[in-house]
């Protein structure tokens, strides 16, 4: 990175960077203020609520627009039936709202505006966000385990025909896989989204560069930078899908284990 | 890496707009996905109800078939026997009618031949006579005798009897 910096003056980690719009930060941590990440939240909750306005339309023969809500609805519905089963109803919304939310963040991180002189800011590029994020889901399976089980929930971390001699050193086992749920959980988005606009924004780097360098450089340099540009933003909006999938899924199945135990 | 040094500075500026967003998108879903689902249901129920209602009408569709086959074919039986019926009338009364005419015919036929044979009788009755007149006047004009009557009429009917 900090070659970089010296190269072209095109940080790479900058786009990460939370800079507040109005108010200003305290030095000391714990102000308030409107960041451009709060600006892209709330562009994905406009983003959200436009979309599902389209699935308000309520018509016996859906145009496009109420079919993707449809779909999208119809797919989360879908997952926790398959991997919950009829009790999965209930947690749709927040699964839901997981998936959605996460979706249009990673997507809108992609946005291309900085053609008009914006910056993008993908907001599901952050530890906090995501690691808030599992945390809640966490807390679900908590909260949903123990208020279910009670103390049997700690069954889960015995599988059935376990030895008993094998049955402390298991717990330990499980009860540690368990716990690294939510990490893992954050970390997978937090690594994917940054990994990829990392690498994104050092092809872009490399194309400036390159071009700045002369012709023969450019050709050399810029022209197979920009074609991988174009490869890895093709692959960045399938990760953005499957990085959300991936966390709605996870999310679902560790409810799972909460609702169903084993 | 502003993710992990700026997490200090911006816990509480991440941390709340995050809760409020998926919170409010939280009620979003709470509140849309229910009737998105509401008109998923519907229309499956609608499209399931309308392949039963098309199940039932190709159901009576068959149904009415049967009843057009059965009705056909009955008419047809009735046509059949009607038909045969007829042609047996037809066909009994053109033998009384021909058998009236051959009758009708006969008697004509008998009547015509009597008629015939009584009028041969008197041409024969005729004949005769003129052959009696006939065979006297030969007779007395070549031997000068005369010859009765009576002799004369044996005398040629025994000829014509002999043919």
């Amino acid at each position: 990175m900090a070659q970089e910096e010296g190269g072209g003056g095109i940080d790479p980690m900058h786009q990460f960077q939370i800079e507040p719009m109005f108010g200003s930060w305290d030095p000391a941590g714990g102000s308030l203020a409107f960041t451009n990440s709060t600006l892209w939240m709330v562009f994905a909750l406009v983003a959200v609520w436009l979309f599902m306005l389209g699935g308000m339309r309520r018509e016996l023969v859906p145009g496009r627009w109420q079919m993707a809500v449809e779909s999208v609805t119809g797919f989360i519905d879908d997952l926790l039936a398959r991997n919950i089963g009829p009790e999965g109803k209930k947690y749709v919304p927040y699964i839901f709202t997981i998936f959605i939310f996460i979706l249009f963040a990673n997507l809108l991180g992609l946005a291309p505006v900085g053609v008009f002189g914006m910056h993008p800011f993908t907001v599901t590029s952050h530890i906090l966000i995501t690691g808030v994020m599992a945390i809640i889901s966490f807390g679900i399976v908590l909260v949903v385990g123990f208020w279910r089980h009670k103390h049997r929930f700690f069954t889960l971390f015995v599988p059935h025909g376990t030895p008993l001699p094998m049955v402390p050193l298991l717990f330990v086992i499980e009860l540690v896989s368990f716990l690294v749920r939510p990490f893992s959980l954050a970390l997978r988005l937090f690594i994917a989204m940054t990994a990829g606009h990392v690498l994104l924004k050092v092809f872009a780097s490399f194309f400036i560069q390159g071009m700045n360098a002369g012709p023969e450089m450019g050709l050399l340099v810029s022209l197979p930078s920009l074609l991988l540009m174009l490869f890895v933003s093709a692959l960045e909006i399938l990760i953005c899908v499957i990085q959300a999938y991936v966390f709605a899924l996870l999310s679902a199945l560790y409810i799972n284990d909460a609702v169903n135990l084993h | 890496m502003p993710q992990l040094d700026q997490i200090t500075i911006s816990f509480v500026s991440q941390v709340v707009p995050l809760l409020i967003v998926l919170a409010l998108i939280y009620l979003l879903a709470r509140t849309m996905l229910p009737k998105v689902q509401a008109t998923m249901d519907a229309r499956a129920r609608r499209v399931a109800g309308d392949l039963e209602a098309a199940d039932k009408a190709h159901e009576r569709a068959d149904e009415i078939e049967e009843d057009y086959r059965a009705q056909i074919n009955e008419a047809r039986g009735e046509a059949n026997t009607v038909t045969v019926e007829a042609k047996a009338k037809a066909a009994s009364d053109a033998e009384a009618r021909v058998a009236a005419s051959d009758e009708r015919l006969d008697a004509e036929l008998a009547a015509a031949e009597a008629a015939l044979a009584k009028q041969r009788d008197a041409a024969l009755a005729e004949i005769e006579i003129v052959a009696v007149d006939a065979a006297r006047d030969i007779v007395s004009r070549i031997s000068g005798l005369s010859v009765a009557e009576t002799e004369a009429r044996n005398a040629v009917k025994e000829a014509m009897a002999n043919g």
